[in-house]
């Protein structure tokens, strides 16, 4: 139980499936959210970037990471921020950046935004506590 | 304005560990944050000097020589993490050797701590 009110902020920077982070972190978000705590964005950075991959399919019996990520910001609306440069570099690509570089597909798309280390850094002004997984 | 401890912790050029996490220490202070950085582990190998990585790399120990020059100039690393793999006299004049109680101290100011 936290004993006061934070305001977080979440780095990812590990890949969905090769590691079991994400699925902590996203654990970790619906109990500091349930224990009334604000979790202010989270920034998805180096191979964290694959958790917005739409592209993934995972087994039937396994989680689908991107649309857990999707249903978290459905129900609490935490802003899912992704370094572009970290994404561009690995493949994943929103529409705007697939026309711009002449890609014929899209894998990533709302409620995942692209954003830069500018945008979480500035937004990190708002914050207390930074947890990354 | 938060304090944040960014610890460097994997050899220079077996990942993307060392560049992403120097674009991170750039773009924090650039940002208004106050970045503190400590080289841990075999992250102290990237204090080597005279690194000649090929073309299409960026060099790792020019990067972090730059680091002051872009207002990040809390600079340290842990003593005995070189001690085990080099002879501290390579250490850069503004690399900061600390002793494990002092990185205590380090960790304990910082409002923030990411690792790389």
């Amino acid at each position: 139980m936290f004993l006061f009110m934070s305001n977080f902020s979440v780095l990812i920077t590990t890949p969905p499936y090769d590691s079991s982070a994400g699925a902590s972190a996203l654990t970790f978000i619906e109990q500091a959210i349930a224990q009334g705590n604000v979790v202010n964005h989270v920034f998805f950075y180096q191979q964290g970037v694959y958790h917005a991959n739409s592209f993934i399919r995972p087994p039937g019996d396994e989680i689908a990471m991107p649309d857990a990520w999707r249903s978290l910001h459905e129900s609490f609306g935490v802003r899912l921020l992704v370094c572009i440069t970290a994404a561009l570099k690995r493949g994943v690509c929103d529409v705007h950046n697939a026309q711009e570089h002449e890609i014929n597909a899209a894998n990533m798309t709302a409620p995942f935004e692209q954003a830069g280390l500018g945008e979480f850094f500035t937004a990190l002004h708002e914050c207390d506590q930074l947890v990354q997984f | 304005m938060k304090r944040i401890l960014v610890i460097l912790t994997t050899p220079p050029y077996g990942s993307g560990d060392a560049q992403d996490a120097l674009d991170f220490a750039v773009a924090g202070v650039n940002f208004g944050h106050d970045i503190v950085v400590l080289f841990e582990g075999d992250g102290v190998w990237q204090l080597t000097p005279e690194q000649a990585p090929p073309k299409g790399i960026k060099n790792v120990g020019k990067r972090i020589k730059s680091l002051p020059l872009f207002d990040v100039e809390e600079i340290y690393a842990c003593k005995s993490s070189v001690v085990t793999r080099m002879d501290s006299a390579v250490l850069p004049a503004f690399v900061t050797p600390l002793t494990e109680a002092e990185k205590a101290g380090l960790l304990e100011a910082a409002s923030m701590v990411v690792r790389f």
